[in-house]
Order: structure tokens, then sequence, then C-alpha cells
């Protein structure tokens, strides 16, 4: 893996008597688009609002770029492009206020950058915040991330409230991005399709653990099904099943390696699940 | 420090607006509190409409800056977006802190500036007693905002929060003995705000920057406890069941108030002994201790009855005036009466005298002067102190005295005496306060009852009462708009609309030709230097023609404040001495005063039944 821009160790993170992380560990790497996967309530937004200081965890290790972090520094987070679940920008502010607003906290902001994003996506800059729709919110809210040019973009679940539509121009916006510029991407969701559609890389967060991390193709190729098995579902060293239902009169047995090697020692004709199966079937209890 | 810039411009950009109206507003509000000033009855200094504004106004504003820069950020969650930013969380709060800080500073300050611009036309404004007022005020102004700082981080519950702390100090200051005026930043913007010139009340502000620094560690521990997301919770909206919570809570504290409140239900003041008489009317009631002065008390009740019957038909009251309580007190002396300061709303007046006096001296009690001294103490519980206004003062004392001579002239000699030292006009009357500093008080009165006389003598008794009713009885200003109207036409306009000036003045010049009966005198008063700072008084008294032995002469002395207010005569010693034995070179006060010493000095003599004041002077000891 090139060089790790984002590293957590044994995050853990509660809230009362509500566990949020449970020893989290992640890495994101330079230029990868990382989706980050889980269920609501999985820990996502605690883990983000800790990678962007605004929460610190109670126990565990971050490092970003390469630092070890406790509360990021101020300096690390001038590096980071942020766009939160939902947008509380000043309602009483234009876009173009509210970008002159956030480039006095970037040292690296660019007017053309901003600019360039707001134009891309067709953001009104003169028209005050409060009468953008939601869509229109989180694009600005986009471009206000870019504009200062961030080595690292994090976007918590950047298109939840946003109709297919929206949601697919956000994604590919992204993802072009992120391609054009070879920006570290780190986004939250709970929609496997996003990651199938944008990401290089997934973790999949299970109630405040890792419950995979890899690249989307190695776990399309972890999981396998089998349809309509007699008898009693077979086993295998290295090979866990999953789950073993009767869903509409026919039985599906799900199982999981972690070498796809292993998958053979089975010895019945395995199948590929979808992406979306693959994850309810990971987080589902 | 871009970052500073960024929060601060935002902040601007946000409330420029308001505070620009604020600033508007404090110009208006100064204007109208030092018009206020200006007509008030009271009025020492202009700068007190400063007080006025920081005692009433300031916290106002404090809470509306509260609710725009606090409470407002977190209710509408935009502190996501600021905590979003590459921005520690004390930045933001402190970049709000400060902000609110310098407006509400720079709104005391505007309003001490406007006070003091006023001020300075008229009043000797000196640089160590506007930086007292100053630092009072900022120090008032930081304090205050650390406390509404804290408690707009309370989110929904800072109203209720607001509403408790306003009870809990109406009721120590109400329902405890607790002075909250004598305890931190209450003292610092008390009355003594803008009056005193000299000492930092270092305690005040010592207690004030405590609750200052407790307010803000307060609010700090809010704001960051558990990663902000305390206040954040507590900026949500309020439940219908905390609402009603709420209202609960308020209702029950102000039924608690209710019953708990010592003031409820307080009988109305009475004596307590078996020696009072009360008069029939129920409107007098006098105090004798033993049996064998009940006569007395029975003669002054009956005039006091009648003199406050006269004083209800003159004016045209709907409700009888007083009661009046008088309690005998023998230690007085019988030309010392003593009014009993009380909340009376209801209790009206009550005053103590010698009024036996038979005993040791009799006649020495003189009921007549006595009764004149009720009436005006009357006068001004019916008038709320505005009598004592000094445009309306006169009108209070003729009033009195023309009650109590019954229709007779009054004794003029007095303002016989004053007429060789003054021209009778009507500037003397309307600054009749500043006539009794200089001539003493029982020239003051006679020249009040000298020119009432004249306007019932000469434009009838109709022009005088009419003249008492519209100064004495209107109605109390209940608002601004109405404090105001009541008081912006001067009392010498009244007068005007019904006995035109000049033809009175003259016609009250004309009334009080002729002899006084009093020595023709002059007296005297110099400093001595001393040996260091030591200063003496040296004073005297010069006949000429007439006989000194016959008449007793005094040294009133005193230091006073550094206002020039009216001192009342007893509150100054008396020398008291021989006429004959201070002549010549006069007297000599020794060791009393120092260099720097602001002190009253007047040469009083004893004749025609009055203290006639033959020189006054108030002044700082050269040093």
């Amino acid at each position: 893996m090139s060089e790790l821009l984002v590293e957590t160790r044994a995050l853990t993170k509660r809230y009362g008597k509500v566990r949020a992380l449970a020893g989290l560990d992640l890495t994101v790497g330079q230029g990868e688009v990382y989706g980050f996967l889980g269920r609501n309530g999985a820990g996502k937004s605690t883990t983000i609002r800790i990678l962007m200081g605004i929460t610190k965890p109670d126990a565990g290790a971050v490092r970003l770029f390469g630092e070890p972090v406790r509360g990021t520094p101020v300096h690390l987070r001038q590096r980071i492009g942020y766009v939160a679940q939902e947008q509380a920008f000043y309602d009483w502010m234009t876009a173009a206020r509210l970008a002159k607003f956030v480039s006095r906290f970037y040292p690296t902001w660019d007017d053309a950058t901003f600019a360039h994003y707001a134009q891309a996506q067709a953001i009104p800059l003169a028209r005050k915040v409060g009468t953008f729709s939601g869509g229109m919110k989180m694009k600005l809210a986009l471009a206000l991330a870019l504009g200062h040019r961030p080595p690292l973009l994090i976007l918590d679940e950047p298109t939840a409230g946003l109709d297919p539509v929206a949601r697919r121009e956000f994604l590919e916006r992204v993802r072009e991005d992120a391609e054009r510029t070879g920006r570290t991407t780190f986004f939250s969701t709970h929609l496997i399709d996003e990651v199938e559609l944008v990401a290089d890389r997934v973790g999949i967060l299970d109630d405040g653990r890792t419950r995979f991390e890899g690249p989307v193709d190695a776990l399309a190729a972890r999981v396998r099904q089998v349809v309509d098995l007699p008898g009693e579902a077979p086993a295998a060293p290295g090979v866990r099943l999953l789950s073993d239902r009767v869903f509409r009169g026919r039985r599906r047995c799900v199982y999981e390696a972690a070498d796809p090697a292993a998958f053979a020692a089975l010895g019945v004709p395995l199948s590929p699940l979808p992406l979306e199966e693959i994850f309810i079937e990971l987080v589902r209890r | 420090m871009r970052r500073w810039l960024g929060l601060i411009l935002k902040e601007v950009w946000q409330h420029a607006w308001v505070v620009l109206l604020l600033g508007a507003f404090v110009g208006f509000v100064q204007g109208v509190l030092l018009l206020g000033a200006a007509v008030g009855p009271r009025t020492i200094t202009m700068l007190e409409a400063h007080t006025t504004f920081m005692r009433f106004f300031l916290p106002v504003f404090a809470l509306a800056l509260g609710h725009r820069l606090v409470a407002r950020e977190l209710r509408d969650r935009t502190h996501r977006f600021l905590e979003a930013l590459p921005l520690r969380r004390a930045e933001w709060l402190a970049a709000k802190l400060g902000i609110g800080l310098v407006v509400l500073v720079g709104l005391a300050t505007l309003s001490l500036a406007l006070a003091a611009a006023i001020a300075l036309f008229k009043e000797p404004l000196t640089v160590r007693w506007l930086a007292l007022i100053f630092v009072r005020s900022q120090v008032f102004a930081l304090t205050l905002w650390c406390v509404v700082f804290a408690i707009d981080l309370t989110g929904r519950w800072r109203i209720p929060l607001y509403l408790a702390v306003a009870l809990l100090l109406l009721f120590l200051d109400e329902g405890t003995a607790l002075e909250l005026e004598r305890f931190g930043p209450f003292e610092l913007v008390g009355v003594t705000l803008v009056l005193e010139r000299l000492d930092a009340p270092w305690v005040a502000l010592a207690w004030s920057l405590a609750i200052c620094a407790v307010a803000v560690a307060g609010g700090a521990t809010l704001a960051f406890a558990r990663d902000g997301t305390v206040a954040a919770s507590l900026a949500e909206r309020m439940s219908r069941r905390e609402k009603v919570a709420v209202g609960v809570v308020l209702a029950l504290a102000l039924i608690g108030w209710d019953v708990a409140d010592p003031s409820h239900g307080e009988a109305p003041f009475e004596f307590q002994s078996e020696h009072v008489l009360r008069h029939e009317s129920a409107r007098v009631d006098v105090l004798y201790l033993e049996p064998a002065h009940r006569p007395r008390a029975e003669r002054l009740a009956n005039a006091l009855a009648r003199d406050l019957s006269m004083l209800h038909e003159r004016l045209g009251l709907d409700e009888a005036p007083g009661p009046v309580h008088v309690a005998l007190r023998r230690s007085l002396d019988p030309h010392e009466y003593e009014e009993v300061p009380r909340q009376i709303d209801e209790d009206g007046v009550l005053v103590r005298a010698d009024f036996v006096g038979d005993d040791r001296d009799p006649g020495r009690f003189d009921e007549a002067r006595f009764r004149r001294f009720v009436l005006e103490r009357v006068i001004a519980h019916l008038t709320d102190g505005r009598s004592d206004y000094e445009p309306h003062r006169w009108i209070a004392i003729g009033t009195a005295e023309l009650i109590a001579a019954r229709g007779l002239e009054p004794d003029l000699r007095a303002a016989r005496w004053w007429t060789r030292r003054r021209r009778p006009t009507y500037a003397a009357l309307d600054r009749l306060t500043r006539t009794e500093q200089r001539f003493g008080p029982d020239v003051a009165r006679a020249i009040a009852a000298s020119a009432a006389w004249t306007v019932v003598e000469r434009h009838g008794e109709d022009a005088w009462t009419g003249l008492a009713r519209e100064v004495l009885d209107a109605p109390s200003p209940i608002g601004l708009v109405e404090v105001l109207g009541a008081r912006v036409t001067p009392a010498r306009e009244r007068f005007a609309s019904r006995v035109p000036i000049a033809p009175f003045e003259s016609s009250w010049a004309e009334d009080l030709r002729g002899p006084s009966g009093a020595p023709r005198t002059e007296g005297f008063i110099r400093i001595e230097r001393e040996e260091g700072a030591l200063r003496t008084v040296r004073w005297g008294v010069r006949f000429a023609g007439d006989d000194p032995a016959e008449h007793e002469c005094a040294l009133l002395h005193g230091a006073v404040g550094p206002f020039d207010r009216a001192v009342a005569r007893d509150a100054l010693t008396r020398e008291v001495s021989a006429c004959d034995a201070v002549g010549g070179e006069g007297r000599r006060l020794v060791g009393r005063y120092s260099a720097g010493d602001r002190v009253l000095l007047a040469v009083e003599i004893d004749a025609i039944e009055a203290h006639l004041r033959l020189v006054t002077l108030r002044r700082e000891l050269a040093r």
C-alpha cells in the first residue's frame, strides 16, 4: 500500500452508556477512494468526528498524514476538506460570502479552484444559502471543501437526503475529482452501490469494529453462497458459515473466507453474491 | 490571525446592524434620560442618566446580545459548521466572548461619554471622577456579559434560568435583610456610581471580577463538556413537557413568594402604647408617654387635624392627607424635629419632637413652627418628594405657611431682613434651596411665606390655590412620557400664567418694605494658615449700633462631600457664643480642619425669632 494518510488503531469511544467505537482499525492510503460502510449508528460519524478533531477518542491511536494526533491540530485540519452529513451553513450569507468566510481559515485557499467547482456544479454564488435546496447545499459544501485543494477529502454520508439523480451526480463528481487530482477521499455511507460506484477500497464497520477492510474486489471474492443445498451445510478450514436460511422456499447458505481459495475445500458449487447481499450478511445479526 | 479576523468579521457581518441600532438606541435613551435628569426633582448631577442606563438598559442590551451571539448560534446549530472548520472550540467561543464584551463596554462608554459631554457644561468634572465611573461601568459591563454568556450556553434553559436568577435577587433584596446594592456588581452601579468622586470600591470590584471568572469557568465547563455535545443538546428547543414543567415551577415560585413575602399583609404603622391620642379624624395620632402630657397632645392633634383638613380642601385632594404620627421625644431640643425615614406608602409621616417643653422652659416649643414642618413633610409625602424639587419648594413651603398662619399674615420679618441684602425676584424663589444654603432655613421659609402672602393678598386666594394644586397635586407620573410631560413645564411658567411676574416682583418688594427689627450686623469668616496642613477658622460678627449682648451668635461648620448638595442645618456643628464675644477680631476655631478639606461654614445670629445667616462659605481649604 502507498503512504498512509489515515490510520487508526483500537479506537474506542463511548457516549455515556452507549459504545460508539470498540477498537476500530482502519487505514487509508494516499490517492485512495475509501468507502467507509456501516449501518446507521455503527459509528461512522463518530470516527469522522474523531478524525476531524471535533471529538476526542477515549482510547486508541490516530495518525493523520503520518503524524500521531489526539484531537487533530489546526494545521492538519487545514489539509483536510470536510463535508458534514448535515450542512449547518449561515442562512443569511450568500454562497460567495460563505466562501470568503471559509477562505480565511485555510492558508491554501484558492478562489479560482472554488470558482471552478462552484461553476461546474452550477452553484448560484450571489444567492443566500438559506434559499438553497438540500442538494445545492451539499454541492456548495463540496466546493467549499475542495476550495483549499486539500490532499485529503472526508465526506460524512454526503448523499443522505439527495434524490437519485443528485446523488449520482455528486458521486460522479467526487470520483472524477479523485481521478483527476489523485486526492485521497474518505467517504462514509450505508449504501453499498455508492461504494461500488466510487470506492477503490472499502472498510465495513460493524458494532464499532472493523468487520472488513480491503479492495472492493476482495470483498466480492470473500463471500460465496450455495443455493438449495440438501442436508447439512458442509464446513472447511478457513471458511466460516455466515448464514443458513430459507427464503421464499429456497435454502441459501452463505460462507466467508479470508482466502477465497479455501472455498474449494467445501466441495459444493458456490456462486458470488451482489455486494449489497455481502454487506447485509456481514453486518446482520 | 486570519482565523481570528475571519471570526470577528463574520460576527460583524451578522450583527453589525443590530449593534448600530443599539448604538443609536443608546443615543436616544441617553437623550431621554438626560432630559429626565435635567428636569428631575432630585437630580444632583447629569451623570445620573448614566447610572439609570447602566442599571436598566445595559442588562437588556446584554440579554439581546447574548441571544444573538451565543444562544442563536447553538439553537440554529451553526456552531457545527464552525466546529468543522480548522478552529479550536475555545477560539470561536473566545471570539464571541470578546466581541460581546467589546460591544457592551462600548455601549457603556458611549452612555458615559454622552452624559459627561452634557454634564461638562454645568459641572466641575475631574479626570479622577470620570475615571472612577469609567472603571466601575466597565467592570460591571464585563461581569454582566460573563454571566449572560454563561447562562446563554444553557440553551433552552436560559430563560427559566434568567427568571430564576431575577426572582432570587428580588427575593434576597426584598425578602431578606441583605442589601444587594451594597454587594459586588450591584454596588458598582448603585447610586454612588456617579456620586463617588474619590474612592474606588475595591471590594465590589474584586467581587465582580470573581463573579465574572466563576461565570466564565462555568460557561467553559458547559461548552467543553463531552466535546461540546452537552451545550449542543441543551440548545435543542424545549419539549412540551419541559415547557409545562417550567410553567409549574414558575407558578409555584410565585405562589411561594406571595406566601413568604414579609411585607405581605403588614399592618399599617401604629404606636404600641396606652398613651396615644388618636384624633377622631383617624389621620393624626400623638404618642405622649405620660398622662400629664395628654392635654398638650390633644391640643397638638386637634391643630394638626385641622391643618390636614385645610390642606385637603385647599389642594382639592381626592383622599385625606396623612396620616401623621407624632411621637414625643423629650431628649430633643424643642426647636428640633426629626422625621423618621420610613417606607411609608400607606403609613404617612412619622415625626418626633419635644412638644411638651413646658417643664423646663414653657413656650420654647413653637407649635406653629412645628405644624409648618409637619405640613411640609405631608406635602412631600403627597407629592412623592416632588415638592422638594427646588423650583417647587417655595410653593410647598408657602402653602404650609399659609395654612399654619390660619389666614393671618405670616411672620415676614426674616424676609424683610433678607431684602436688605438681595432684591426680591422670582429667581430667588426658583433657587430657594440655594437661597436657604446662603441665608438659612428660617429666612428661606420667610421668603416663601412672604411671596405666597403677596400672591394671596394682591391676586386673590384662587390664584395661589390654582398654582398649588397644579404644582403639588398633579397626579404622580407613571410612564416616561408622563414624567417628561409633567415636568417640562417649569413652575415659573405655571406661575406666570396666573400672575404676571414683573408686577408680582414689584408688589412683593413693596410688601417687604419696612423694618425687620433685626440688628444691623456684618459677619465674617477667614481661613488662617497654621503650621503644616492645619487651618484655623476665624469668625465673628460686627454690630453697627445695636447692642450685641442681646443676641446669640454661632458658627455653623461641617465637612461636606464632593458635591454641592444642600446641607441640612442639623447636619452642621454649631459653635454658639455671645455676640459681644465675637466682635472685633472674632473667635478662632482651631484644629478642626486641614488643607484640602471641603467645608461649609456659616455665621448666624439669633434675632427676630430666627437664625439669620450673615455669611456662608463653601470651599475646599487651600493647601
